[in-house]
């Protein structure tokens, strides 16, 4: 008998493209299309149980090894830097981390300090530090578009996709600081104990996302 | 309302109980160290930050608790105990080959409470100080099988490494200091597409990033000693681990010995063999260690050191698991009095302690209390004390 795999999946747009991959794989998760407010499924076979969870909180469950195997943004995992594995790059959810604001308003402090308005705050911090430059952190929940135009930030760090965003709210894209795209994680210590169970999945894995 | 219970993030206390199953934990493995020849050690708590300044990477620096003394010096709390046995050796004329455990708590300074880690944590561990070459890795290889088999784990994995197969490759892809570190951080993250594209990036050339890249797959059992040869080539490494994996199976502890190249120690101070143990079901790591032949030389001591530290309450946590706890046993017998005995209570309870037994006075009990208080608390003797007379109330005195 081999052993039950869990699988944490972030809910909402990734949870999509990622049970599209594992179609490709071959595990037939029909459940997890249906619309249902189960937080607990498992594909056709019984191999894997598929835990839904927030986007942010798929690293903290693999870490913690309640969860084997992931699927997590690399934004979300460059932030909290959790100890697990990040083997494949899934090559959805691409998108990009980068430093925004008016256009011309530039990336260095003009007087005083620059103001940078972020849900990212770790990011954000060593990228700055990096190039040298103080910062005052601004920390936000969300919308942080509106930093620059309701004037708390002088530019905002923050995931772009299509840009519509900015476009639409008068920002553009200054400096981008990394490229982004959704990862596959491994609880280190799983990897290890169930590499007869992972091993395969991830070679399918991999096959499926060089197609 | 401030009650003042809190305590700072990342520390806690130890209930009877736990401390109960822990102590039997660090009595049993200090018993096996003992047996080996292992003798035990205290170091301080505090020590100069100097100390450890010149052997730690600057994540570890940053990763101390400070503090200042009297005279302006800059203290730190013991971040690991390896450290103070090299520089305690490197300061005494214990004769080598130097056999040394510790039972300590070490302190890790984390800057938010979210995280799976404490910011204290206890350790129990051993330190073999000494030329004593791949011999004396075996010996510490055996302890680490030895000691989950006396905590009373099964199912666990000691997996071996070595971290000059990756420092050879390093030197070829003729990486800085800080290129190296960040490499290390992509490898233990098994992250192979983010290594390719950092070497790339150096400017390695082909043969070297497939070879490099390559270590990421590289665990398993015995099948990837000729699976690293292949991709990377006749190695003094390989052969190192090898051999350390023939003899472990040799004295049938093959089922517990695994091998994965691609688990480097970021420590400066780590050398050639890396030493992780685990089990099924825990996601950290129970125990680490290695060989860290860099410590005793930047003490000014020439000696080459290897060993292990295990990490005593997540070993308690995986022991829980599979269901292996102690708890505190009830108590032997309890008594009572109605207050004028008190010459006969003290004779009848020190009789019994002298034979081991645990005894409490329950001040103030009469017989209906005493007699439900042994039935909540599964006590099985109790006796009560009037005017100088005992009534055995449950149990028999022997």
């Amino acid at each position: 008998m081999t052993e039950i795999l869990t699988v944490a999946l972030p809910k909402g747009r990734l949870s999509e493209l990622s049970v599209k991959l594992l179609y490709k794989c071959g595990i037939d998760c029909s459940p997890l299309k249906e619309n249902t407010r189960k937080l607990v499924l498992f594909d056709k076979s019984g191999q894997y149980k598929f835990i839904l969870v927030k986007p942010t909180d798929v690293p903290t469950y693999v870490e913690r090894g309640v969860a084997d195997v992931g699927v997590s943004g690399k934004d979300t995992l460059s932030e909290q830097q959790k100890d697990v594995y990040e083997v494949v790059d899934l090559g959805f959810g691409n998108c990009r981390m980068c430093v925004a604001g008016y256009a011309g308003s530039g990336n260095r402090p003009k007087s005083g300090v620059l103001r940078v308005a972020t849900k990212y705050e770790r990011i954000a911090s060593e990228y700055y530090e990096s190039k040298g430059i103080n910062i005052d952190l601004i920390k936000l929940g969300g919308s942080v578009e509106l930093g620059p135009i309701v004037g708390l930030s002088d530019v905002i760090v923050d995931v772009v996709e299509s840009g519509n965003t900015l476009r639409e709210n008068g920002l553009v894209v200054l400096e981008e600081i990394m490229p982004l795209s959704a990862r596959l994680i491994i609880n280190k210590i799983s990897y290890k104990t169930k590499s007869a169970a992972i091993r395969p999945l991830l070679d399918k894995i991999i096959e499926a996302v060089k197609k | 309302m401030a009650k003042k219970l809190k305590i700072p993030y990342g520390f806690r206390d130890c209930l009877p109980d736990e401390c109960y199953f822990k102590d039997g934990l660090e009595r049993e493995l200090s018993e096996l160290f003992r047996t080996y020849g292992y003798l035990k050690t205290e170091t301080p708590t505090v020590e100069y930050y100097d100390t450890f300044h010149d052997v730690c990477r600057p994540e570890m620096l940053k990763k101390m608790f400070k503090l200042t003394d009297n005279d302006g010096s800059l203290l730190a709390l013991r971040p690991d105990v390896t450290l103070q046995v090299c520089r305690m050796a490197a300061a005494t004329d214990i004769p080598n080959p130097k056999r040394l455990y510790y039972v300590e708590n070490s302190f890790e300074y984390l800057d938010s409470p979210d995280t799976a880690r404490t910011r204290e944590y206890s350790q129990i561990g051993v330190e073999l100080l000494g030329d004593t070459g791949i011999d004396g890795e075996e010996e510490i290889l055996c302890l680490a099988v030895e000691s989950f088999l006396r905590a009373g784990l099964t199912d666990f994995v000691i997996e071996i490494g070595n971290n000059d197969l990756f420092r050879t490759l390093a030197a070829e892809a003729n990486l800085s200091t800080r290129d190296e570190s960040e490499l290390i951080k992509l490898i233990n993250k098994k992250d192979g597409g983010g290594a390719e594209a950092f070497l790339k990036k150096c400017g390695a050339d082909t043969a070297v990033v497939a070879k490099t890249v390559s270590l990421i797959r590289l665990f398993g059992g015995k099948e990837v000693f000729a699976a690293a040869r292949k991709t990377i080539g006749e190695n003094a490494a390989i052969d190192s681990v090898e051999t350390l994996f023939g003899r472990l199976v040799e004295k049938g502890y093959g089922k517990y010995v695994s091998v994965d190249f691609g688990t480097l120690n970021g420590y400066d101070y780590y050398s050639g063999l890396v030493i992780k143990g685990f089990t099924a079901g825990h996601g950290f790591a129970l125990l680490d260690g290695g060989r860290y032949d860099g410590v005793c030389p930047s003490f000014g001591y020439e000696s080459g050191a290897v060993g292990f530290a295990l990490g005593t309450k997540r070993l308690m946590t995986a022991l829980e698991a599979i269901g292996k706890v102690s708890r505190v046993p009830s108590l032997d017998w309890v008594y009572s009095s109605d207050g004028r005995s008190d010459k006969e209570e003290w004779k009848f309870a020190c009789e019994l302690r002298n034979q081991g037994k645990t005894v409490a006075e329950l001040f103030g009990f009469d017989k209906a209390a005493l007699e439900n208080y042994c039935r909540e608390n599964s006590v099985k003797n109790a006796a009560y004390f009037d005017n100088g007379k005992k009534y055995l109330l449950r149990g028999e005195e022997k």
